[in-house]
């Protein structure tokens, strides 16, 4: 028997199994029922009003607005298009931008020899340190050995470069995958250079190496060179903002605040630049009018009042823009699904780390050890790590169901290691609860669910976190993890430390945008006629009601970079809700398109 | 079903050997740094046997006497006696010296290394004794 004809057969089995299942049918029963009620009674009147609330707004009162201060609609794009072509005649940015294509466009060889030239440069420069005493100071012996590096990378390059840039990055198993599974670089940007062959400048490779070569005498290389990778980043991210978002969402568990500040920062004056040369959307709806509001209310009283976040109210400000840039960026399947890998990804090397950390003091290896503290210095405490993987979760569980991703697996395997490690009962409320929110949303089975989480939940809650015989179980837990528990759960939740910082009525003009935001997605999971949109909505409205329960439970202002990831993820629930009017205008126009119109104009069905 | 190939490119090689190499230079971090950093002067102390010890050379020299070692190719360093011993019949002198200590080996303040059961010529009042490095070592108090 094959091994395709025994998959099918071992399916087949587990399907018969659930559907003879007296209690499952009988949830699954009583879970469509609540469903139909539901859908057929108020409340569904209230969701279907989703996209008619955005159509209210505009024709009662930014219409009227717009006609009373005599603005048209889309009065920005002749201001766009003048800006459009001012860039097209400017000197500066044509010559910017040439220079960027030819990089990208140039060959791995090129940037052999630049990193040949560099590190030949940089080991002289430690010599020199090395054997005469200068007033440049000791040599170190990790610029050395970065050199070192630096140089046996610059001989593979010369070596075997043969590619452009760009496509070595783009066909490379490592950086490939990388560049279009998570970080949202799509073909498109390929596509325009590929045919061009790689030019090879070695002259020019070998004088910018040269320069910054002896720049290694002032400067450390390592840092020489993280200079210029940032510099990249900055160019990719200005190039495509889309990246800058996924990058920035990726690495939210265990990079600094300053770099996810830098790079959200990046990432909305990219994207708004894209906007200017017609690139981009930026579109507001009702929910985003409320978010700007709350956003200008929140930067003048977060300004005003003496508080302090920590991280800073630029921070802050960056963070929630972060929303806007999410809501019209992520304007395809392929990129939503590309948040979801970028988010899952970040967070398994996020929970890596965590885990990592913990173990960091039984690693012998002195050298090892520290370079352990060094990778884990900027991750996210045990509270927050929490409130993202309950999170991602459910992002990670659609993905190899509706987007036909397998990764998610794994992911919760990590999650529940992290679970034991911290042995939480907290992180442990959190993670299930996430799970069963999951089914209930995007299977819309609210008994089943219900009844799962009961099930299960509460005896692990009550019964195992409660007893003694807990104790005795996570002692050894406790002595191998001795100070890991020190979480502050219940110190102050994100609704109050908004309250301290702005003030009740930005509470409540934020209360209102997320009301806004949910009654959307809970539409799209309703109403939503592909399926797979339905199901992702499904996910997404989870995540948010996890993130919710999060916000309510912990303080995410103790780390400002768990404010990116809330404004990130309102921001994909506006972006689902927006995939779904798109995908209901193109199923209504599809529906158009199969009609035909007689000779007397009268349609007539095909 | 075709099995899909497994392939990198240069760029996968380049990331896969940095990171080797990286994980590499943290392990022999400190190998590397001491091959690499400047040697600390300190003194040296080698106790040498003397060779055919015809006649007993502990009456011909005293504890903190100036003598010359050669260590071959017309190098010669000074060092001082710091010991004096008799062991099986035969003279047991203490030596020091400024060198360093590298990976385990000892070398003289002009980075000639001295190894162990290694001959050197040790003069002695003008007489040249044929000597046997028996120990090494870097001594933990300034002299």
């Amino acid at each position: 028997m094959s091994k395709a004809r025994r998959q099918l057969n071992k399916n087949g089995k587990k399907n018969r199994l659930v559907k003879g299942s007296l209690v499952l049918s009988f949830t699954r029963f009583a879970s469509s029922r609540v469903v139909r009620f539901f859908e057929s009674g108020l409340a569904s009147h209230l969701l279907k009003s989703a996209d008619k609330v955005d159509q209210f707004a505009k024709e009662k009162i930014s219409t009227p607005i717009f006609k009373k201060i005599e603005l048209r609609k889309n009065f920005t794009v002749p201001m766009r298009n003048r800006f459009t072509s001012f860039l097209s005649t400017n000197t500066l940015y044509i010559r910017g931008n040439r220079l960027i294509q030819s990089l990208i466009n140039t060959s791995l060889r090129s940037i052999g020899v630049f990193l040949l030239t560099f590190s030949i440069y940089s080991i002289a420069a430690f010599l020199i340190r090395r054997y005469i005493t200068t007033a440049l100071g000791e040599a170190d012996i990790t610029n050395l050995c970065v050199s070192a590096i630096t140089l046996i990378s610059g001989l593979l390059l010369t070596l075997f470069g043969e590619k452009s840039v760009l496509n070595a990055l783009c066909s490379g198993k490592i950086t490939g995958s990388l560049l279009s599974e998570s970080l949202g670089v799509n073909d498109s940007v390929f596509d325009r250079l590929s045919k061009t062959p790689p030019k090879l400048s070695l002259g020019m490779s070998f004088l910018i190496g040269s320069i910054f070569g002896l720049l290694t005498l002032f400067v450390a290389p390592s840092k020489v060179l993280l200079a210029l990778l940032s510099l990249g980043i900055l160019i990719g991210v200005f190039n495509v903002p889309e990246f800058g978002l996924l990058l920035g969402a990726a690495m939210v568990s265990f990079a600094s605040k300053e770099f996810i500040a830098g790079i959200a920062l990046a990432t909305v004056v990219s994207h708004f630049f894209k906007w200017l040369r017609l690139k981009r959307n930026l579109r507001f709806g009702s929910a985003d009018v409320v978010m700007v509001i709350f956003t200008l209310m929140m930067f003048i009283t977060n300004l005003a009042s003496g508080q302090r976040v920590n991280g800073g109210e630029f921070d802050l400000l960056i963070f929630v823009l972060i929303y806007f840039a999410v809501k019209n960026l992520v304007y395809t399947q392929r990129l939503l699904s590309q948040c979801f890998s970028a988010l899952r990804s970040g967070l398994f090397l996020g929970m890596a780390l965590y885990i990592l950390d913990q173990f960091k003091m039984y690693i012998t290896f002195g050298q090892f050890r520290q370079a352990a503290s060094y990778m884990t210095a900027n991750i996210v405490e045990t509270d927050i790590l929490a409130m993202l993987i309950a999170a991602v979760v459910p992002l990670s569980l659609v993905s190899p169901l509706f987007l036909k991703d397998k990764k998610g697996f794994w992911f919760i395997v990590l999650a529940i290691i992290s679970l034991v490690i911290t042995d939480s009962p907290f992180f442990y409320f959190v993670l299930f609860s996430s799970i069963f929110v999951f089914i209930i949303f995007t299977y819309k089975a609210p008994i089943g669910g219900f009844i799962g989480a009961l099930t299960i939940m509460t005896p692990v809650l009550f019964v195992v976190y409660n007893t003694s015989n807990s104790a005795e179980v996570s002692a050894l837990v406790y002595k191998a993890f001795d100070g890991v528990l020190e979480t502050q759960f219940f110190a102050k939740n994100f609704w109050e430390g908004l309250n301290l910082l702005s003030g009740p009525l930005v509470v409540f003009v934020f209360a209102v945008g997320v009301v806004i935001l949910m009654q959307q997605i809970v539409s799209v999971i309703c109403f939503a006629k592909n399926n797979s949109l339905s199901k992702v909505g499904g996910a997404i409205s989870s995540s948010a009601v996890m993130t919710l329960v999060s916000m309510t439970l912990f303080n995410s202002f103790s780390d400002v970079r768990s404010v990116a990831f809330i404004f990130f993820i309102l921001g994909l629930c506006g972006a689902v809700f927006k995939l779904y009017v798109v995908s209901e205008k193109n199923h209504i126009d599809a529906s158009e398109k199969i009609v035909e119109v007689d000779c007397d104009g009268n349609p007539k069905e095909v | 079903m075709q099995k899909q190939k497994f392939k990198l490119n240069v760029l996968d090689v380049v990331i896969v050997v940095a990171v080797i190499c990286s994980i590499a230079v943290i392990g022999f971090y400190d190998y590397i740094s001491e091959i690499f950093s400047k040697p600390e002067i300190a003194p040296v102390t080698a106790v040498v046997v003397v060779n055919n010890d015809v006649q007993n050379q502990n009456e011909k020299i005293k504890i903190g006497e100036w003598i010359a070692l050669d260590l071959g190719n017309n190098i010669k360093i000074q060092a001082v006696v710091v010991s004096l011993e008799e062991k099986e019949g035969r003279s047991q002198i203490g030596l020091s010296f400024n060198g360093y200590e590298r990976m385990g080996r000892y070398y003289s303040e002009l980075g000639v290394q001295i190894k162990w059961g290694e001959f050197y010529t040790l003069d002695i009042n003008g007489e040249l004794v044929s000597v046997k490095v028996d120990n090494l070592g870097i001594s933990s108090e300034n002299e």
